[in-house]
């Protein structure tokens, strides 16, 4: 699957996924997902300028990375996407995305979000939006590195946000 | 693995260190060394060399240094000439001390010198290079 990790991260690229998870995964290709990131100018010229060697960087709309990733340029490639929101994430699942694997890594607090762990703080569409998600039968994980265990933490979260989920 | 000690002026390894935990994890195998403004380059390779004792478990040790020729440099250098195993590299930043962290898991230290120059070296960008390349 040319698709290897689905990380949902408002930092977008930073440290953590140049260093650690582009040594485990060697990725090829890194897409930033997310409408409003790639349509402006700025953020997308930035995040194109700190490829790690050995890799690109795409920023683009949740539909052009769905169309990308099951054309033909990818199936030669290893993807690692990085979506800004779960809503992001979720909704690229349901474009018509396969994948087995959401992962939380970095959410900030926003107004209204309740945390999850310190590194994840969850507003409530982003809850409702990966409880569609675990309905599909994807495993919603929690990994800010990539040895991490792959633990499923639906469970976790249906008990701390129930107030959401229903 | 091999062990890998960064010695510098003041507290700049310590600091360093914290840093690339931040991006990489916890790290085994890992020290900082510090001079500080009262040693003789006598106490810091005593430091260093008790410091390599602690890391090295036979399969070498990386020493990083800030500012070459200076005195953490001049420390090591002395104990890189007269032991096997030990290598010095200078010009240490986050960069490098990263990237060596994470490939060092898979490579000899003959390798991870190679892999701590060009980390080192692809470090160093300038903006207005990347905005506007000729």
């Amino acid at each position: 699957m040319p698709v290897r990790h689905i990380r949902m991260d408002n930092r977008l690229i930073h440290g953590q996924i140049l260093v650690s998870w582009n040594a485990a995964i060697k990725i090829d290709h890194i897409i930033v997902t997310n409408d409003k990131v790639a349509a402006d100018p700025i953020q997308v010229t930035l995040l194109k300028a700190v490829a790690p060697i050995g890799a690109k960087v795409s920023v683009l709309s949740l539909d052009d990375t769905v169309a990308y990733c099951k054309g033909p340029e990818a199936e030669n490639e290893t993807i690692f996407i990085i979506a800004k929101f779960p809503e992001d994430g979720v909704e690229l699942l349901k474009r018509g995305l396969k994948m087995d694997e959401i992962n939380l890594g970095n959410q900030a607090y926003t107004r209204g979000s309740k945390k999850l762990s310190n590194t994840v703080f969850l507003t409530e569409q982003g809850v409702k939006a990966l409880k569609e998600a675990h309905d599909m039968g994807v495993t919603i994980t929690c990994r800010m590195m990539p040895d991490d265990p792959k633990k499923e933490f639906w469970p976790t979260i249906e008990k701390n946000f129930s107030e959401w989920v229903n | 693995m091999v062990g890998i000690i960064v010695v510098t002026h003041g507290e700049m390894a310590a600091g360093l260190i914290q840093a690339a935990e931040m991006i990489v994890g916890k790290q085994e195998q890992l020290s900082p060394v510090h001079l500080l403004e009262m040693d003789a380059v006598e106490g810091l390779m005593e430091r260093v060399e008790e410091s390599i004792g602690q890391n090295d478990t036979g399969e070498g040790t990386l020493l990083l240094v800030d500012l070459p020729g200076a005195s953490p440099f001049n420390a090591c250098a002395r104990l890189a000439m007269q032991q096997e195993g030990l290598k010095l590299i200078s010009g240490v930043n986050l960069p490098m001390l990263a990237e060596l962290l994470v490939q060092r898991p898979s490579h000899t230290l003959p390798e991870l010198v190679e892999i701590a120059k060009q980390a080192g070296k692809f470090g160093i960008k300038d903006l207005s290079e990347i905005l506007n390349p000729e």
